[in-house]
């Protein structure tokens, strides 16, 4: 136990004073590339991001929605026509296995 | 500047961290110094140094809300508990293992708290690298 245990506490103490270093340079590059340096602002600018994604993805399916029925529109119309929509059965690429 | 409750609590116990380095300096603890005897005892004063710029580090940067004094300051801190640990459970008392336990407690929670302030670095980061483009 004499033996390993300054050894253990050695490597320890080393692990943390590199892992000091290590975390001041990352942190310190990360700032200076433009992020935001306090904590408060960069939980703030997540939390806006987060609702403009939201907003997005609303909009999104607000036209997602408005174009399925436009196209089932058009599709009804066809078949009227006489005309066979191509491809009669379509398959969303989110709903087609690779 | 200080202005929420949390942020105090935390500026406090980091600071008195910050002391406890301080004072281990100044009186080392005898359990760190047994455990570092075979380096006649050196290896206790780099102990209580990481003890105190962590707890610095950690102290002005919750104080500040800056995020880079925790990030980088909280690794000695886990160290140091966990130097601490070792020592009160080296001794091979069943005693010792109340304090070692509590003692590691402390470096995991510490730890948890790392990888929240990491996670924070990272996100900011990633926004930061979305408004260059």
């Amino acid at each position: 136990m004499d033996r390993w245990l300054p050894t253990l506490i050695g490597l320890l103490l080393g692990t943390g004073g590199a892992a000091f270093l290590t975390t001041s340079i990352r942190g310190w590059s990360t700032i200076r590339s433009g992020a935001h340096a306090r904590e408060r602002e960069a939980i703030d600018d997540l939390g806006r991001h987060r609702d403009d994604l939201d907003r997005r993805l609303r909009l999104a399916e607000r036209d997602r929605d408005y174009w399925r029925q436009v196209t089932a529109r058009y599709s009804g119309q066809l078949v009227r026509a006489g005309i066979e929509p191509s491809p009669a059965d379509p398959v969303a690429p989110s709903e087609r296995t690779s | 500047m200080l202005t929420s409750p949390r942020r105090w609590t935390r500026v406090g116990g980091y600071s008195l961290m910050a002391v406890a380095g301080i004072a281990a300096m100044a009186w080392p603890t005898p359990s760190v110094r047994a455990a570092t005897a075979p380096t006649a005892g050196a290896l206790v004063y780099v102990w209580a140094g990481m003890l105190a710029v962590g707890g610095l580090s950690s102290a002005i940067g919750a104080a500040l809300d800056r995020w880079l004094g925790e990030y980088a300051g909280l690794w000695p801190l886990v160290v140091t508990f966990w130097v601490y640990a070792l020592a009160a459970g080296s001794t091979g008392r069943a005693t010792s293992i109340a304090g070692a336990c509590a003692l590691s407690s402390i470096a995991m929670l510490l730890l948890a708290r790392w990888r929240d302030v990491a996670l924070i670095r990272r996100e900011a980061a990633r926004l930061a690298e979305r408004d260059r483009r």
